[in-house]
């Protein structure tokens, strides 16, 4: 490492030297006496920086979600004097600092060190790096620094925010086990359904006594069973429109991580396919181990170019089990996906297409003009065609704008009221 | 370092030059000075500051030169307020942004203030020498006192450049 002077030794030189001059052009010692004090200033007791110390930074956790902060404790500790030391935090792209300060100015003894904490938020999902260090160790005056890099790196990893969802699409077909959507079987259950007469083994309190009094006959009321059902997620990676963290894929991969952790809630099996240049899937299953193996497999999702054609026709029944309530996520601009989902819907499978709207996504990167205006138009135009060539052949399809909740977009299919869930 | 500091050295240092002779030349040069020397320590900037002690040097070259009588602590003020203009931008545009440790600062002003004391110092001490070696000492002694005077100068440059190495 070598030590680079400060420009202020430079400036400082040119007046004191413009001083002398003068001095001799006008014949005056006030002119000597006034360039004294900035070349004594020029004369340093050291001329080599100390640079001897030990960096160390700690974070409160190595998991987060979008969003969310995470502190990082920076330890300075000096093995030499060092009159002033500037340490610079360096923060990755898709991070910002929420408070405190990541770069400080220390003036530290021998042995001494120094702690400060300091928040960073994370802005978009995916696996970070925190622990880039730089450091420039000032002499005494200023006039001379001894810069140099550090690096201790560790990997956060920050998880898509998964937002409540209030109105959940019903599955229309259930599994045996038990959940929390009402199926068609009758058995035990919580939402009343149909009255038959009393039969031998029947319980007391499952008499109907109003039907029972007015009929003269004793009559039992039966309830639909709860169930749980398989839901799959269906992730379009073919395309992706805008900048992280707003971008198209950024926010199908929010929505999936929502729909996934609001199902799984639900106690029923959640699964993950995503289409992309390869098919990767998670096997539908339940309970909380689930949500965090599901937003592991969303944290790197990224655009992946294919120019292939890859149907879903050859994935095994325990990867998309037969009647699974198949959520598809998309922006709508490869026809491949769309040709996908259309194909799904012809098996049988439950299909509910969130199809994503790119144009708001695209606004802050297209200047407005005549042309633009009549693409955008042109585009909108094109995307209602083939949303309504979905519904045509019966497969729910919802626009979704990337500037209104979620949760707003999926409550037309909630009020729609799809069919009650009939049992496999 | 404190731009409370800072601002009333720029007064200094673009007055200074007026006071001791307020001809059109001067007063235009200092208002430039002064308004660079301004720009420079408001918005940290090392190349204004340069222009500007640049013209405040020269109005008070300039000054000194149509004013015969002038002063030795005016010269000293002057001097002093640059440095401290100077190196207040300085550290100004080197820590902008960061959390500095009060204690940096205060260093700061003290080596400022530290130097200056040794200026005043030095300028006194050689005075005294000048004074005595031209009135008081006898002819006999100048070659002896200019040979110590070499020896120094020799002394102070090989330990200046020996540390530089």
């Amino acid at each position: 490492m070598s030590a680079k002077a400060s420009p202020l030794v430079f400036v400082l030189a040119a007046v004191a030297a413009a001083a002398l001059l003068g001095a001799v052009a006008v014949d005056r010692i006030e002119l000597v006496i006034a360039a004294v004090p900035l070349l004594l200033f020029l004369v340093r007791v050291d001329a080599r920086p100390p640079a001897g110390f030990a960096l160390a930074h700690a974070l409160s956790t190595d998991r987060t979600t979008e969003g969310d902060t995470v502190a990082v404790t920076i330890t300075l500790t000096a093995r030499t004097d060092l009159p002033c030391i500037e340490v610079l935090y360096r923060l990755p792209a898709m991070a910002e600092l929420a408070s405190g300060s990541n770069r400080r100015v220390l003036k530290l003894a021998e042995g001494e060190s120094e702690s400060w904490t300091l928040e960073v938020r994370f802005l978009a999902r995916g696996h970070t790096r925190l622990g880039r260090f730089h450091y420039r160790a000032w002499d005494e005056a200023g006039l001379s620094a001894v810069e140099g890099r550090y690096e201790d790196l560790v990997q956060v990893k920050v998880y898509p925010a998964a937002v409540p969802i209030r109105y959940l699409p019903r599955p229309r077909r259930t599994r045996s086990s038990f959940g929390n959507h009402v199926s068609s079987k009758l058995g035990q259950g919580l939402e009343p359904g149909n009255l038959r007469p009393y039969a031998s083994g029947d319980r007391l309190r499952q008499i109907n006594w109003r039907a029972s009094l007015r009929t003269g006959r004793l009559y039992v009321t039966e309830f639909h069973e709860e169930r749980n059902a398989d839901v799959v997620i269906l992730l379009d990676t073919t395309a992706d429109i805008g900048r992280q963290p707003d971008s198209s894929l950024d926010y199908c991969v929010k929505a999936a991580a929502a729909l996934a952790t609001g199902y799984l809630r639900h106690r029923d099996r959640v699964g993950l396919i995503t289409y992309g240049g390869n098919i990767q899937w998670i096997r539908p299953r339940t309970g909380r181990r689930q949500i965090e193996t599901l937003l592991e497999a969303l944290l790197p999702a990224s655009m992946a170019v294919n120019y292939s054609f890859q149907g879903l026709d050859l994935l095994p029944p325990r990867v998309l089990p037969p009647g699974a309530l198949v959520i598809a996520l998309s922006p709508l601009i490869d026809p491949r996906f769309t040709k996908v989902v259309a194909n799904l819907a012809g098996r049988g499978f439950d299909v509910l297409l969130l199809a994503l709207s790119p144009l708001e996504l695209m606004k802050p990167f297209v200047r407005s003009s005549p042309l633009d205006d009549l693409a955008a138009r042109l585009w909108t135009l094109n995307r209602r065609a083939t949303l309504d060539a979905l519904q045509d052949i019966g497969l729910p399809a919802v626009e979704v704008r990337p500037d209104q909740p979620f949760d707003a977009a999926l409550a037309p299919l909630a009020r729609a009221g799809r069919p009650r869930a009939t049992r496999r | 370092m404190s731009p409370l500091a800072a601002y009333p050295a720029v007064v200094v240092a673009a007055g200074i030059p007026v006071w001791i002779h307020g001809a059109t030349p001067v007063m235009l040069l200092s208002l430039a000075a002064g308004a660079l020397l301004w720009i420079a320590v408001t918005w940290r900037s090392l190349g204004s500051g340069l222009v500007g002690a640049l013209s405040a040097t020269a109005a008070y070259a300039i000054a000194l030169w149509i004013e015969p009588a002038a002063g030795i602590v005016e010269a000293l003020a002057f001097g002093a307020s640059l440095l401290i203009v100077l190196q207040h931008t300085d550290f100004a545009r080197r820590f902008h942004g960061a959390e500095v440790m009060p204690a940096i600062a205060s260093a700061a002003f003290w080596r400022w203030f530290v130097t200056v004391m040794l200026a005043a110092g030095a300028i006194v001490a050689l005075t005294a020498a000048v004074t005595f070696v031209t009135d008081g000492a006898p002819p006999a002694f100048r070659p002896l006192l200019t040979g110590i005077g070499a020896f120094l100068a020799l002394g102070a440059a090989i330990a200046v450049f020996g540390r530089a190495r």
